[in-house]
């Protein structure tokens, strides 16, 4: 009985502490639409600065592909007050950092600094979004670092090509087809007109999000957004988001693409719906059940006993609209890619069919736990997230709730999910082999 | 009456005009906030280990993180097998198999990871008891298997077989052998042969004399009380046996006399890889550590100098950094970027002006105060992270430096003045006494580079760090693929010849385990082929092709051959491929190398069609032969690249032709003699058939 008390004593500190480690924030609209987020911690003197827009690769034409990307460089080359090359400059100088990425979806802006910095970022981000100022050095430049950006990351390593062969194969009509690097071609051929005809059209008010979070003061935030942000003009307000339909696949496609490389690896992409789907919580979950740790299913199998992997792993590439559940693998020297995709098959197959032990499905709800409670421990990765669940999600205060859609998630839907899109004719499987393998010649 | 106007001027600007702000320059920034390193506790147990407290509750997490204070171990013949016992660490307990430890990781949401060196532990505050139970097991109860081994060295040897191919992994691994040279262990490389050295008993005696409580530092950093950690500790640390731990020593690392250029060749290189780079005796307890910080983040750090320069001035890179690193036993000072190969020679031209400015001009009092508010201002970023305090603490131990010396670090940062900052440049930035190393293309590369080095003379490394030589190689510019093909057409009878030839029948044999194989291959003007071979006068195979059409027939059937084959077959049909690539547009040549075959040095030249590779083609530099082809052929195991020396030059007639063949497919290899050489002595219509 004494036993017993004392469970019951050990868990209610537990159940208290989580309730404290809520993450509060206020958020609001400007008159002008840009829809504003702010977060206080005061631990210490720092905050965070993140502007995201809702624009990215998907909104690209076919013969502009990189163009987003592109467009994000040239964001950092001054504004009607700011000359080029002291944007960068002004952060450094104060202390902080600065950085910006490009999605299919989206295109995110950040500043790290010290806490009496604010004003400086929100004069930075206000400035580049009311007046951007470019000119033919800067995109001459920008043009060239980004091709160099596009040989470090992806030509010049091995299966660096993987993302793009992959996603060009899985869509025939929506802008998914291409990745946001884009095609070295486009990159060539983009013009200053029409990357002022994006500006206006996609870096408006009403199509970003900003968060502030750490060490501020609600109140004295909001007049200085207010003056920074309170007048630039609302601009265009009818974003485009092209989202056409996609056909269904209804047989499996395969390729082989030849390398630079000694190892042959094999990418598998299964069709899934988008984010927030009924189906996305399931398939989170089935991915950590798959490959999440040593224990996972295909890690101990294909690398532990079986030897067959160097690497395995499965990836969720699931976006604003309807994505991929990637499986990926790079053989141990000398094993083959045919077996590997037998036994991950299996895997799958055993899933389907034998279900999920009960202790299982409590390691996964313990890892999610604890990847939930850890992801936004730093401010920056706090902001970044915050502004992702208000634009693509429309609940920011998923941030504190998004682990209820997990813990509601059954056994059942799991394999329910497994079984709906982890089929063959959904899939699409690419391989790659050495060079030396490539092309079949006849000699004497 | 007065004072009510002033107030309601002051109040105007917030309440009626926000956005009258002055945007034309930076906002001045708020009173400069007080950095506050939070505090630490720390304690030894009676093994001696020493213990740091971190106590953060942002995140009810707590994380272990162990760091063992050694001296480096030379392994000789063995290189690898100090890591290998790092990652064998964790793989079983006298209870516990690999599967199991595996299991009880995951189940609670642990991260649990190991080295040569120390470990890594976190989770969650609410499986604090379980992380410890298995991270404690894992340490005192270590048991290493042989089978766990044996996989870990395949691991070891797939990541060496990746590593080959990326170029960063290439260069991070063959500048340690610049760096450090093969006599100290920082500069000895894992191989296959060395891996294949390592037994477990390397592992196993490893293990035991060096992961000892007397030499190493615990972070415990999160959710937890000093006290609470101390209890934790004790529990499940305090059984840990104290031991003698080797100290061995070594000759510290020169750096070059002179600049030196290196380079390791990868021939499929779009990028290359540049690392100015030399050893460097650099230590936080030294008294110029902190200027010598600032120098390299002027020149190297974050948005500064180099990347100012390589990319936003000229567009040669994504990014462009320096780094001056330190460890207890010797650092390195290290400029990097990466860039097209066109531009390499003007990139190393950029920094190594950049390095040589650092030294000889004063640094401008603005530039100097932004590099110090930069950072003052990172080092408090760096807090966020409470591990950041954690690694303050053990440093201050293992370089046993002021124990004042992290809280008046940014008060000593601020007071560097330009003439120290100039000093320690001239001190620790060598841009005379560096290895220009250089991990890309060496024919679009190298000729350029040579002015960089002191003597002209560029070293050339495989991937394992061992120097070849390839000095002789580099690719004149003045000479292009059409003379070298000229010159073997000359060398071979000449063009007038060759064209006086409208058929050749060749009669060769060879053997086949064991059994004499008949060979005859015979050509047609203009580009009509048959190849038979003849066991007992037994047909084992044949290749046709027509001038358009090809077959391929043998024991399992027949194919008809398409797409690269028959690209292939109709090359190899014409009488002399070297003149079709001559004379006929579609086929485009290039010398992408010089190479030794033999003992001859040779030309290498790759004909392509459609931009597709069919045969690569090595030409004596001296006698103009060819010497040596490669190409691939698709077999029922897969693709073979097979390779065929020619050699025995013979006159037929007025022309000469090789009557020595030796071929490598896959592991066999065939000695191929030719009987006989026939010309124009016309062939039957028939032979030349495809149905």
């Amino acid at each position: 009985m004494k036993k017993r008390i004392a469970l019951l004593l050990l868990m209610l500190p537990l159940l208290a502490s989580a309730q404290e480690k809520r993450i509060e924030f206020q958020e609001y609209d400007l008159d002008n639409g840009l829809h504003v987020i702010l977060h206080q911690d005061t631990s210490l003197p720092i905050v965070a600065v993140n502007i995201m827009y809702h624009v990215g690769s998907k909104n690209e034409d076919p013969d502009r592909t990189g163009f987003a990307h592109f467009f994000e460089h040239l964001m950092f080359e001054g504004s009607e007050n700011i000359g080029r090359g002291e944007f960068f400059e002004y952060v450094q100088n104060a202390g902080g950092n600065l950085n910006a990425f490009t999605t299919f979806d989206k295109t995110t802006y950040y500043e790290v600094l010290p806490s009496n910095q604010l004003k400086l970022a929100l004069w930075l981000e206000s400035e580049r979004l009311l007046h951007l100022k470019i000119d033919s050095i800067g995109i001459e430049t920008q043009r060239k670092v980004v091709k160099e950006e596009r040989k470090q990351r992806y030509e010049n390593q091995p299966y660096g090509s993987w993302m793009a062969e992959m996603f060009e194969l899985a869509y025939t009509k929506h802008p998914y087809r291409w990745v946001p690097i884009g095609e070295v071609q486009y990159i060539d051929q983009a013009k200053y007109e029409e990357f002022m005809d994006f500006y206006k059209h996609y870096y408006v008010p009403g199509n970003a999000a900003l968060a502030i979070c750490g060490d501020i003061d609600y109140e004295e935030t909001k007049e200085l957004v207010d003056q920074y942000f309170g007048n630039i003009p609302a601009g265009n307000q009818h974003i485009n988001r092209p989202n056409p339909d996609e056909p269904a696949q209804t047989e499996e496609k395969r390729d082989t693409v030849y390398d630079n490389i000694q190892l042959p690896a094999l990418f598998m992409g299964y069709h899934v719906p988008e984010q927030g789907h009924d189906d996305y919580y399931p398939l989170l979950m089935l991915q950590k059940l798959l490959s999440d740790g040593q224990s996972s299913r295909l890690y101990k199998k294909l690398v532990d006993e079986e030897q067959l992997c160097a690497q395995i792993g499965t990836y969720p590439a699931i976006f604003e609209d309807a994505g991929l559940f990637i499986s990926y693998a790079i053989a141990n020297m000398g094993k083959s890619l045919t077996d590997i995709e037998t036994q991950i098959n299996a895997q799958i197959d055993k899933l389907q069919t034998e279900g999920i032990p009960d202790r299982e499905f409590e390691k996964i709800k313990n890892i999610v736990e604890t990847q939930f409670v850890t992801q936004n421990a730093q401010l920056n990765s706090l902001s970044i997230s915050l502004c992702d669940y208000y634009l693509f999600f429309e609940n920011t205060n998923l941030i504190n709730t998004e682990i209820n859609r997990y813990e509601s998630v059954t056994k059942d839907d799991i394999i329910r999910v497994a079984n709906k899109y982890l089929v063959p004719e959904n899939r699409i499987v690419l391989k790659y082999l050495p060079k030396s393998q490539d092309q079949a010649l006849i000699t004497e | 009456m007065k004072n009510i106007i002033s107030i309601l001027l002051i109040l105007f600007p917030f309440s009626l005009l926000p956005a009258q702000i002055d945007r034309s320059k930076a906002p001045e920034p708020g009173t400069a906030p007080t950095i506050n390193i939070g505090d630490y506790e720390s304690f030894t147990l009676d093994n001696g280990l020493q213990v740091f407290v971190v106590e953060n509750q942002k995140i009810p997490r707590v994380s272990y993180s162990l760091r063992l204070d050694l001296n480096p171990v030379k392994e000789g013949d063995k290189a690898g097998y100090v890591n290998t016992a790092g990652q064998l660490l964790g793989t079983g307990t006298t209870n516990k198999t690999k599967a199991e430890i595996d299991q009880a990781i995951d189940y609670i949401g642990a991260n649990v990871s190991t080295s040569a060196n120390g470990l890594y532990a976190s989770s969650l505050k609410k499986h604090n008891n379980q992380l410890l139970e298995i991270v404690s097991e894992i340490l005192l109860e270590a048991e290493f298997r042989q089978e766990e081994l044996d996989k870990i060295i395949q691991q070891k040897k797939s990541g060496l077989a990746y590593t080959k191919n990326d170029p960063g992994g290439l260069s991070n691994r063959v500048s340690n052998v610049l760096l450090y040279g093969n006599d100290h262990p920082f500069g000895e490389l894992e191989t296959e042969a060395s891996l294949d050295n390592i037994t477990l008993e390397d592992c196993k005696a490893y293990f035991n004399s060096h992961y000892r409580p007397n030499k190493a530092y615990l972070a415990v950093v999160g959710d937890i009380t000093t006290e609470e950690a101390k209890e934790n500790v004790t529990r499940y640390f305090g059984a840990w046996e104290k031991g003698d731990v080797p100290e061995p020593v070594y000759e510290t690392p020169e750096k070059p006399t002179e600049t030196e250029v290196a380079i390791v060749d990868r021939s499929e290189s779009v990028q290359s890889v540049i690392k100015v780079t030399y050893p460097v005796d650099i230590k936080p307890n030294y008294n110029d550590y902190i200027a010598a910080r600032i120098t390299n983040t002027l020149l190297g750090g974050g948005i500064f100098r180099l990347f100012k320069n390589l990319r936003e001035e000229h567009g040669y890179t994504y990014g462009a950094y320096s780094n001056l690193s330190h460890s207890q036993e010797i650092g390195h000072f290290t400029a990097s970027a990466n860039v097209r190969n066109e531009v390499t020679d003007s990139a190393v031209y950029e920094i190594l002006y950049e390095m040589e400015r650092i030294r000889t001009e004063p640094v401008p009092k603005e530039e100097l105060k932004g590099v110090k508010t930069y950072l003052t201002g990172n080092f408090a970023l760096s807090l966020e992270n409470p591990q950041t305090i954690a690694r303050f603490a053990i440093n201050s131990a293992i370089y046993n430096l002021p124990s004042n010396f992290y809280t008046n670090y940014l008060k000593n940062l601020n007071a560097i003045t330009a003439e120290e900052l100039q000093k320690a440049a001239q001190k620790y930035i060598l841009p005379g006494q560096a290895y220009i190393f250089i991990v890309g293309k060496k024919s679009e590369i190298a000729d350029k580079l040579k002015r960089f080095d002191a003597d002209s003379t560029i070293t050339y490394y495989d991937e394992n760090g061992n120097i070849i030589d390839l000095s002789g190689s580099a690719v004149p510019a003045d000479i292009e693929a059409v003379q070298v093909i000229e010159k073997y057409i000359e060398a071979i009878g000449g063009k007038e010849n060759l064209k006086e030839i409208s058929d050749i029948k060749t009669h060769m044999h060879m053997e086949m385990q064991g059994m004499k194989v008949d060979v005859t291959l015979y050509k047609q003007k203009p580009n009509r082929f048959n190849l038979t071979m003849t066991m007992n006068g037994q047909v084992m195979s044949q290749q046709i092709y027509d001038g358009e059409k090809g077959v391929a027939s043998g024991m399992q059937g027949k194919q008809n051959m398409e797409g690269e084959m028959l690209n292939q077959i109709e090359y190899e049909s014409y009488l002399f491929p070297a003149l079709a690539v001559l004379e006929d547009d579609v086929y485009e040549a290039n010398i992408t190398n010089i190479e030794k075959v033999n003992d001859s040095e040779a030309y290498v030249v790759e004909i392509k069609k459609d931009d597709r590779l069919i045969s690569t083609e090595y030409f004596d530099k001296n006698t103009g032969y060819k010497i040596k082809s490669t190409a691939l052929v698709k077999t029922p195991q897969g693709d073979v690249k097979q390779v065929t020396t020619f050699s025995d030059y013979q006159k037929v007639g007025n022309v000469k032709f090789p009557y020595q063949l030796s071929q490598t497919m896959g592991p066999g290899s065939y000695d191929i003699i030719t009987d006989e050489v026939v010309v124009n002595e016309g062939i039957a219509a028939d032979k030349f058939k495809v149905d």
